[in-house]
């Protein structure tokens, strides 16, 4: 007996639904963005009005924004149920694939944000008519990708990504609290960090960082980072993927 | 890539388990089953509330998975080859709530039309119109039967060869509930189609249904066709003396005395000879033989299973 078959959608089929669907489920943070850039606009308009507009272009800290690109996934994630019999998994498409089309659709649509933040803070800063204005370099966008690759990987290797998140931060408190209270005598912390071997290692290895160019020196830890990001989003997918038995 | 492949698959059912076992913790909701469903048949599951009806479809799907045994769709192993199997099915969960209820019905429709190549828009329309779905209202601002009347549409605009149906009219008026039979009933004359289908309601899909698979806290304790059903479960009534008991080899299920006492009806499980033979050498008067429906023979052979050690 024979009987007909369907087949199941071709990759760049997925990548499209899902940059498609991301977008739209996105809408929320877009409009809160946009209102922000809004009443960022407002504020500096006034301050070049009156000539204090470099204030706001002489940050180096990037940290917020690396910050969005970290806990960006759960925005793109919040309406799948991930360790569930979901929807997402009834979709007769590779489960592995189809995590990493999802996590490229959320990755293209934090770029988009970054390219118009970038354009936004350049027309700003052209408006002020400051000579030299802070602008993103290229190597932050892969600095960017790499949180927002790491993110994703906790939120999707994790079945309690929050707890984890809010426990890691409650760890690293706790050690800048402890590291302030041992301060005074020789600890543990002290004693390992002032051995001669390490700290000889520390000097030769600060060293030979401050001879490569300075391109390099962003460049190499970001890249370290994606790396890192990569293999967390893989490791994370191979948890969902379809031939995992249990 | 053609949207769709025609395999010669003589000889494999639609949907085969081999000693599939499923454990939710230290719970065994799956006991080494084994199921059969012939291709183009239209499968009752019945079992009681968490004997795993929804637990043999999620396997299926590979939603969940099992700790021994395997699944077949097809001739297709349903964790080696997910994404295929999951391409050959339309399903309906018992939920009725959709993860992606921020959607409108439109844009969900056209969400997962794009994951199914085979998916026809002009039949979508038509199921639309049929089931009465408003493209622009959000999906978590269904009720419960128009939620279930667009996961019909959902399941079946891309004419799958396999539909599991869990509780499908679960949650619908008796009126939606004749009309949404009506349709299924309609797509299955037009499209070659196995169904698979899990209801408390054995009694509706009477007409449709050919084969029949009970499930007892796990276990599949009955797996007969509509023709070994009408040969081994009848419903007799028998004049018996005053102090008559049943013969504890034969399976008496639901035994009713009538009023003047000496007439008994019930329900034997047994090939109609044999059980006839066995009830006149016990000092009963077969006064009767007849079938019995589906829902009936459900109940004797659930009954049954809970009776068996």
């Amino acid at each position: 007996m024979n009987v007909t078959l369907h087949a199941a959608p071709i990759l760049r089929t997925v990548l499209r639904e899902q940059v498609r669907i991301v977008a739209r489920s996105l809408i929320r943070e877009a409009r809160a963005f946009a209102a922000v850039l809004a009443i960022v606009a407002v504020v500096i308009g006034v301050e070049i009005f009156y000539g204090r507009a470099a204030l706001w272009f002489d940050s180096d800290d990037w940290a917020a924004i690396g910050l969005v690109a970290l806990v960006f996934p759960f925005s793109v994630w919040r309406r799948d149920r991930l360790f569930m019999p979901a929807f997402l998994w009834t979709l007769p498409v590779n489960r592995a694939q189809l995590l990493y089309a999802k996590v490229f659709a959320g990755w293209v649509w934090l770029m988009v944000a970054f390219i118009v933040f970038v354009a936004f803070q350049f027309a700003l800063s052209l408006l002020s008519g400051l000579a030299s204005p802070q602008i993103i370099s290229f190597d932050a966008g892969i600095g960017i990708t790499a949180l927002y690759l790491l993110g994703s990987g906790i939120l999707l290797g994790l079945r309690h990504p929050l707890r984890w998140f809010l426990g890691a931060a409650g760890v690293l408190i706790m050690l800048g609290l402890l590291e302030r209270g041992l301060a005074s005598g020789p600890w543990a912390f002290e004693i390992f960090f002032e051995t001669p071997q390490l700290k000889s290692a520390v000097e030769r290895f600060t060293s030979a960082w401050q001879r490569l160019p300075r391109f390099a020196q962003s460049l190499i830890p970001n890249l370290l980072m994606l790396v890192v990001g990569f293999l967390t989003v893989r490791t994370a997918a191979s948890r969902h993927a379809d031939n995992r038995r249990r | 890539m053609s949207h769709q492949e025609e395999r010669d698959i003589t000889g494999v059912p639609a949907v085969a388990t081999f000693a599939l076992s499923l454990r939710y913790g230290k719970q065994l909701a799956l006991n080494n089953v084994d199921l059969r469903i012939p291709e183009g048949a239209i499968y009752v599951l019945a079992g009681t509330n968490g004997a795993g009806k929804s637990s043999v479809m999620k396997s299926l799907l590979n939603l969940e998975r099992p700790h021994a045994g395997c699944a077949e769709v097809f001739g297709l192993d349903t964790v080696a080859r997910g994404p295929e199997v999951r391409a050959q099915i339309g399903y309906i969960p018992e939920s009725h709530a959709h993860d992606y209820g921020w959607l409108n019905c439109g844009q969900l429709l056209q969400h997962v039309s794009s994951f199914y190549p085979a998916w026809d828009h002009a039949y979508a329309e038509t199921l639309n119109k049929a089931f009465d779905i408003t493209l622009g209202r959000r999906v978590d601002t269904l009720s419960k039967g128009e939620a279930r009347r667009l996961q019909f549409v959902l399941a079946l605009a891309h004419r799958p060869p396999l539909l599991l149906l869990d509780e499908p009219t679960d949650g619908l008026d008796p009126l939606a509930r004749s009309r949404t039979l009506a349709i299924l009933a309609e797509h299955l004359a037009d499209a070659p189609t196995t169904v698979m289908m899990s209801t408390h309601h054995i009694g509706e899909i009477e007409s449709l249904a050919d084969h029949l698979g009970v499930l007892q806290t796990g276990k599949l304790v009955a797996q007969l066709s509509r023709d070994e059903l009408r040969t081994t479960v009848h419903r007799f009534v028998l004049d018996v003396p005053e102090d008559w008991n049943a013969p504890t080899e034969l399976r008496s299920l639901d035994l009713r005395r009538s009023r003047t006492g000496r007439e008994l009806q019930g329900t034997f499980i047994g090939k109609q000879a044999d059980v006839r033979a066995r009830l006149s050498s016990s000092g009963a008067t077969v006064r009767d033989v007849s079938a019995v429906t589906l829902e009936h023979a459900a109940l004797a052979l659930l009954n049954d299973g809970e009776s068996r050690p």
